[in-house]
């Protein structure tokens, strides 16, 4: 049973985590990002908040900091793992 | 998400006013501890309004005292608070739930009691009759039991042959269907006829005939009477009559007679008439009529066409008492209609004034009589139109009984009758 490796496989976690099946944003601690249309932003493996405004949201995440900007943004529920941004969304940035 | 905002009503939740420099490190600060946080809304550069459950207000303080803001109560929500509010406010609670159990104890009675139907019967009687059963105005509804109150009128009170109870509601309606008794004999009967016609035949089960097979007779006449007369008096040569004094006898006639009777009707048809015929189109026009301003819901706002067939149905909000609501909705119906000159031949005239007859004819005859024979006529044929008269004759019996009281009974004769 040989398996080939692809080029792209370099590290460790994201090996195990194709080759397992396992969830790759658990695996990796990345966030994993929704998008409903233009009206909702659900973060999952989120680091916190960094700046919250109704023009303008922060969230921290292991790869960086993630800025939407938008109108009537309002936070609308925030977990430990989970944090969903509702309002009109017009720009979001890693 | 449905499941959280109930559960957060059950247990309750806070609007929280967080005012710091940095509100956002209270709400990282908050979500790291387990804090559950949602509806944030920014309300300005170092004032957010969050809500969190009422459960997790003791920690709040803490993590405020560490993030360096200040935490005030906006608002509370959920079933906790709400209740606390009634317990403080248990006049309010109370008034609640009286109003609540008032309303469904004043529903659940009885409170009118009608009678329908009692001709000849007193409705207080009735209804006396009823409450004794339990039916009477003031008592509670599900003690009653309509159809033991009905079966108890039935059985006590003789006058009525059915009757039955009805609840709509708060009102009782017992309708009761009386017993027709028959009228009581005065004594004796003829048997008259009710119409003009010729005996066919006749059988005389009680009284003297008074007329015979092939004769004519008119209404009222009698046919059978009730008078029975003594027999001649024996002829007994030389002697004398016998003392008893032969009296006539007086009896409820009963038989049949059948007999020829005679209709007639007359129809006719003219040879040229201007008749109607739709046309096909229809429009249907729905308004609301209030008071007397009209206001059209669907169909064009007048009728489109010159000559017309309209139907009208209007529907009415159920009356209460006597206040009607001055509103209607009004579904009219109209039909086109044409014009045009028909022309019949002779024939068509004939066979159509025939038809006509034998349906007004139809409407005449009694029930049960047979017809025996029918004739038609021409009797009108000026040039306009054709006029046929129909005599049917039926077989029918047209005999009825008519009370009469005989004059002073001897005593004889009502031991006679018994």
């Amino acid at each position: 049973m040989g398996f080939v490796v692809p080029r792209e496989m370099k590290s460790l976690e994201y090996f195990l985590a194709h080759f397992l099946e396992l969830p790759k944003e658990l695996v990796m601690g990345l966030p994993r990002i929704t998008v409903l249309g233009d009206i909702q932003m659900i973060v999952e493996n989120h680091c916190g908040i960094i700046e919250y405004t109704t023009e303008r949201v922060r969230i921290g995440t292991s790869i960086g900091e993630l800025r939407v900007t938008g109108t009537d943004l309002a936070l609308r529920t925030i977990f430990p793992e989970e944090i969903a941004v509702d309002g009109k969304i017009r720009s979001i940035e890693l | 998400m449905l499941i959280r905002v109930f559960w957060a009503y059950m247990l309750g939740f806070l609007v929280l006013a967080v005012r710091g420099e940095h509100p956002e490190r209270f709400i990282n600060l908050a979500s790291m501890r387990g804090v559950v946080l949602w509806d944030v809304i920014w309300v300005n550069q170092e004032t957010i309004l969050v809500k969190v459950a009422a459960r997790s207000f003791k920690p709040m303080r803490h993590i405020a005292r560490r993030t360096n803001t200040r935490v005030r109560i906006r608002a509370k929500g959920g079933l906790p608070f709400v209740l606390q509010r009634l317990r403080r406010r248990w006049m309010l609670t109370g008034g609640a739930i009286t109003f609540c159990l008032l309303l469904y104890l004043l529903s659940s009675l009885i409170w009118t009691v009608d009678v329908v139907g009692a001709k000849q019967l007193d409705p207080v009687q009735v209804r006396r009759e009823a409450a004794s059963a339990g039916l009477y105005p003031g008592n509670l509804r599900f003690l009653v039991n309509g159809k033991d109150v009905a079966d108890r009128l039935m059985r006590e009170m003789p006058g009525i042959a059915f009757a039955e109870v009805d609840f709509r509601g708060t009102q009782a309606s017992i309708r009761i269907y009386e017993r027709v008794s028959p009228q009581p004999s005065l004594g004796a009967a003829n048997i008259v006829a009710v119409k003009n016609g010729v005996i066919k035949d006749m059988l005389v089960l009680a009284g003297s005939p008074k007329v015979k097979e092939g004769d004519l007779v008119r209404a009222g006449q009698i046919l059978i009477s009730g008078i029975i007369a003594p027999p001649p008096p024996p002829k007994t040569e030389g002697a004398p009559p016998p003392p008893v004094p032969y009296e006539p006898r007086y009896v409820d006639a009963q038989g049949i007679v059948r007999a020829r009777v005679w209709y007639r009707c007359y129809a006719e048809v003219p040879r040229e008439e201007v008749v109607e015929q739709k046309t096909g189109r229809v429009a249907t026009i729905v308004s609301i009529r209030l008071a007397n301003k009209e206001i059209i819901i669907k169909g064009p706002p007048a009728i489109p066409y010159p000559l017309y067939n309209l139907t009208e149905n209007k529907r009415k909000l159920p009356q209460w008492r006597n206040i009607t609501l001055p509103v209607e909705l009004v579904t009219i119906r109209v039909e086109e209609i044409r014009l045009f000159l028909l022309r019949r031949s002779y024939d068509e005239a004939l066979r159509l004034a025939v038809q006509r007859a034998q349906t007004t004819m139809a409407g005449q005859l009694p029930a049960g009589a047979v017809v025996a024979d029918h004739r038609s006529r021409v009797v009108n044929t000026d040039v306009g139109r054709v006029g046929v008269q129909l005599t049917v004759e039926t077989l029918e019996e047209i005999g009825v009984p008519q009370q009469f009281a005989p004059p002073n009974l001897s005593p004889l004769t009502s031991q006679l009758r018994g």
